[in-house]
């Protein structure tokens, strides 16, 4: 009888100890067996629409850096769940990690820019030379080198990279172009 | 006793058999998708960097075309594109390159290039969207860098880079050079591999039905180049196989749905910026 209890109680415990390893596997590795993975909405903002189909129904506009479930992937698609609601998504508009933000790289890029030897220096701005642009940077004399046989343009550059358009104003030309043309 | 030890058994192995899948095939690929470095702040940094340097190259080859009202009206349409980007966290640069090829390049770190040839020879806003898309899928891609396939010791092709740019030995810098040199054959001589365009042109016109614009003014671009490129063979660019991407074009928009929609052309703005 005593034997029987003992027998009884080993049981109930092996029998919890059990059902707590395969909880724990099942919490730890179910979303990944049903196919659930994080995901990273990484364009600016994002439609999800009720199909794999951009001709489907916009269900809802997500924002950069919004975390949500990945269900599957279809195609150029994958099948996502937010907030309770399921729908589907451009590949190319959601990543597997968040977003660096662009304060996070350009914040120190200037910084980056002088340790690389190719930023300000005055004696760049008095030469019109090419090569002796390349050379009044500083470039270490072997990085200069490496463009030798380039003709380099980094007055160009610098214009270019210094064309002012915030993200507001190309949303806002964006949208402005996109409502004239389908009202006409 | 032993009646226990099979019980235990038996939910060990019923545990096992629904974890399995997860450590094997899809699930470990999907793990292994999110091993991911190239988001990291100091790769980026150097992804920039090694771009920058490609761009002085590009600009230096064929010339800033130093027309302000243009260059800004080309950056308003590439930077709105580039909001619907996967990879909004790069500061991309548009210029216009003083040449009458047909012509667009990109270099990593977001830096990216139309030929005023290209630009005269387009026929709407959305046709420039779209080129610009395809160029910036090339930046988000990393096709360039991808190409140059430097690895770093934990196998991650960016941070090779930035191994080399941050490399103060003479092999780290000698191999540097060869990458920029490699690069600029790719850009200038050699173009991408066919796969590389198919995808650049597949994402480019996503980004263009998401951002409002006609994703198959790619589609008509190319076809309307490719007529000029019969009638007088002025077009010799890097785009040899015409044919292939119109296909594959065709497949994208009949597969992912934005032939359906009525986007934009935006005719009216585009020939009041850019002087036909």
């Amino acid at each position: 009888m005593c034997i029987h209890q003992n027998d009884s109680i080993s049981t109930k415990k092996w029998v919890v100890y059990a059902g707590l390893f395969f909880m724990t596997a099942l919490t730890v590795l179910l979303p990944e067996w049903c196919g659930a993975y994080d995901l990273y909405v990484s364009s600016v903002k994002a439609q999800v629409y009720r199909m794999p189909d951009a001709g489907s129904e916009k269900l809802f506009e997500l924002k950069m850096g919004t975390g949500l479930g990945g269900m599957k992937k279809a195609g150029y698609w994958h099948q996502v769940a937010y907030e309770g609601r399921v729908g589907w998504i451009y590949g190319f508009q959601v990543g597997y990690k968040p977003p660096v933000k662009k304060r996070d790289i350009y914040g120190s890029f200037k910084s980056l820019l002088e340790k690389y030897n190719m930023f300000t220096s005055r004696a760049r701005r008095r030469s019109s030379a090419y090569s002796s642009v390349a050379a009044a940077r500083g470039l270490k004399e072997t990085r200069r080198h490496m463009n030798a046989q380039y003709r380099l343009d980094y007055n160009a550059l610098e214009k270019m990279e210094s064309i002012d358009i915030t993200e507001n104003q190309a949303m806002e030309f964006l949208k402005e172009g996109i409502r004239h043309d389908t009202h006409q | 006793m032993i009646r226990i030890s099979k019980w235990f058994l038996v939910l060990l192995l019923i545990g096992f058999q629904q974890v399995l899948p997860a450590l094997s095939g899809e699930g470990r690929q999907r793990i292994s998708s999110i091993v991911d470095t190239y988001r990291d702040v100091e790769n980026v940094e150097a992804e920039i960097l090694f771009g920058r340097e490609l761009a002085a190259r590009i600009l230096g080859a064929y010339g800033f075309q130093d027309d302000e009202r243009l260059n800004r009206y080309v950056n308003l349409v590439g930077r709105a594109m580039a909001l619907h980007s996967g990879r909004p966290e790069l500061a991309y640069y548009f210029g216009v390159l003083a040449s009458d090829d047909i012509n667009a390049f990109a270099a990593p770190g977001g830096y990216v290039f139309i030929t005023r040839g290209a630009l005269l020879k387009m026929e709407n806003e959305a046709q420039l969207a779209v080129v610009l898309g395809h160029e910036i899928a090339h930046i988000t891609e990393r096709h360039v860098i991808r190409e140059l396939n430097i690895k770093a010791d934990d196998g991650s092709t960016i941070a090779g880079i930035a191994g080399l740019i941050g490399g103060t030995t003479g092999g780290a810098v000698k191999s540097l050079e060869q990458a920029m040199d490699k690069a600029s054959d790719i850009l200038f001589r050699d173009g991408y591999k066919i796969e590389d365009e198919i995808e650049a042109d597949r994402i480019g016109m996503l980004m263009a039905a998401s951002a409002g614009y006609d994703p198959a003014a790619l589609r008509n671009f190319l076809t309307h180049v490719k007529r000029f490129e019969t009638e007088d063979g002025a077009y010799t660019g890097e785009h040899p196989v015409h044919t292939v991407r119109i296909a594959k074009m065709d497949d994208v928009l009949a597969a992912s749905g934005p032939a359906q929609m009525n986007n934009a052309t935006v005719t009216e703005r585009f020939y009041a910026n850019v002087n036909n």
